[in-house]
C-alpha cells in the first residue's frame, strides 16, 4: 500500500516537473523564433506626393494625395478602388467569399499560408503596388494576420479596410460572386 | 493471458496483462498520439498558432507577450507529455498534465462558443482532429476535447498499465 502512497505523491511532482522542462524549452524557443502579431507601421504613413497630372493640375479626389496609415475609412478604400491604384484582398474564407465580395478580389485567408507556404494568389500580386485587405468587419483579426503575413512575403504598401465587407455592402457599392472552383477572384 | 518473461520468475506481484491493460495502452497511444500530432502542427508554423490563440481573445490584446509564450510553452507541453504517453513513462503525472491541458482547451471551446465568435480551433492545421470537426468551433469541437479529456481522466486514474515503461519498472522492482 505503500506503494500506492508514493505513487500519489510523485505523480505531481513529475507533472509540475514536465510542465516546468516544457516551460523552459517553450520559453527558449520563443526567443529564437519570431512571430509577429502586430503590423509594422501601424502610425500613419506620410504624406504622399500627388501623382502629376499636367502642369498645374491635379486631381483633388485622388486618394494618393492623401495620407493613408495602415488602417483606411471605407471611403479611402472606394477611393483607391475607383482609381485603380489597389489591389483588393477579401481575407475571410471561401464560404463567405464566393457568395459576394468586392469585384475584383483575390481570396487569400491565413490558412493559406499555413507551413510558410506562399499563396498562388501571390503569383498574381505585385509587392510594391498597394493592397487592401478587409474581412468581415467589427473586431475580425482576419486582415490583420493577412496583412502580417503579406509584411512577411515582402509587400510594403498595405491597408486594411476596417469597415470589412458588411459596410461595403451597406454602402450600396459593387459585389459580385465567384464560383467554388475560381476562388483566387478575378483581379 | 500472462506475461512470460516476469511471470516465469514466480513473482507474487506479476502484472497480468490482460484486456484491462491493452484498453489502458490503447488510450495512452491514442490521446498520446493526437497530443504529438497537434504539438507538431503548431510548431511546424508558430505564427499560425500564435494568430489562433489571439483569435480566441482570452488573453487582452495588451498582453501579447502571454500570446506568444502561449504559442511555444503548449505544443513543447504537448510534444512532452504526448511522447510520455505514448511511451508509458511517468504515465499518471503526464495523463494529469494531459488533463489539465484539455480541461483548458474545454473552457477555451466553451467560451468560444458561449460568446458566439465564429473562429477555427487552430489545433491541427489544416487537417481535421480525432472527430473530424470541421469549419467554425461549435459542438463538434467540445465533443472531441470531452473526449480527450475523459481519456486523459481515465488514465490518471487507472494509470499507464502494465504494458509501459512504468509497468516494466514496477516489475523489476
Amino acid at each position: 500500500m505503500a506503494c500506492v502512497a508514493c505513487e500519489w505523491t510523485r505523480t505531481p511532482i513529475r507533472a509540475l516537473a514536465i510542465l516546468g522542462i516544457a516551460g523552459l524549452i517553450g520559453t527558449a524557443h520563443s526567443l529564437r523564433t519570431p512571430i509577429r502579431l502586430e503590423l509594422k507601421g501601424a502610425a500613419p504613413e506620410p504624406s504622399i506626393a500627388p501623382a502629376p497630372t499636367g502642369p498645374g493640375q491635379s486631381d483633388p479626389a485622388s486618394p494618393r494625395e492623401e495620407t493613408l496609415g495602415v488602417r483606411i475609412t471605407l471611403d479611402q478604400a472606394r477611393r483607391l478602388y475607383d482609381s485603380g491604384d489597389a489591389d483588393f484582398i477579401d481575407a475571410r474564407e471561401p464560404h463567405e467569399f464566393q457568395p459576394g465580395h468586392i469585384p475584383g478580389a483575390y481570396n487569400l485567408t491565413q490558412a493559406d499560408f499555413l507551413g510558410g507556404k506562399t499563396p498562388e494568389a501571390l503569383e498574381f500580386l505585385d509587392p510594391a503596388r498597394r493592397v487592401v485587405i478587409y474581412c468581415g468587419g467589427g473586431e475580425c483579426h482576419a486582415s490583420e494576420n493577412v496583412a502580417i503575413l503579406l509584411q512577411q512575403a515582402g509587400f510594403t504598401s498595405i491597408h486594411i479596410m476596417e469597415a470589412g465587407f458588411p459596410m461595403w455592402v451597406e454602402a450600396g457599392y459593387e459585389v459580385e460572386a465567384s464560383s467554388a472552383d475560381e476562388p483566387e477572384g478575378n483581379g | 493471458m500472462t506475461n512470460g518473461s516476469c511471470c516465469a520468475t514466480g513473482q507474487r506481484a506479476c502484472p497480468a496483462i490482460g484486456i484491462g491493460a491493452v484498453a489502458l495502452l490503447a488510450l495512452r497511444t491514442f490521446i498520446g498520439g493526437v497530443f504529438l500530432y497537434a504539438a507538431a502542427v503548431k510548431l511546424q508554423d508558430p505564427q499560425q498558432f500564435a494568430f489562433a490563440i489571439r483569435a480566441y481573445r482570452i488573453i487582452p490584446d495588451d498582453a501579447l507577450h502571454l500570446v506568444t509564450l502561449g504559442t511555444f510553452i503548449v505544443p513543447w507541453v504537448e510534444l512532452i507529455a504526448g511522447a510520455l504517453l505514448v511511451i508509458g513513462l511517468w504515465g499518471r503525472a503526464s495523463a494529469l498534465v494531459a488533463t489539465g491541458l484539455m480541461a483548458f482547451f474545454v473552457y477555451a471551446v466553451w467560451s468560444v462558443i458561449a460568446r458566439d465568435l465564429s473562429i477555427t480551433c487552430g489545433c491541427f492545421g489544416k487537417l481535421k482532429g480525432p472527430f473530424g470537426c470541421e469549419g467554425p468551433i461549435g459542438a463538434c469541437k467540445l465533443a472531441e476535447n470531452l473526449t480527450l479529456l475523459t481519456t486523459s481522466l481515465l488514465l490518471v486514474a487507472f494509470g499507464p498499465g502494465s504494458i509501459s515503461l512504468d509497468g516494466m519498472c514496477r516489475r523489476k522492482t
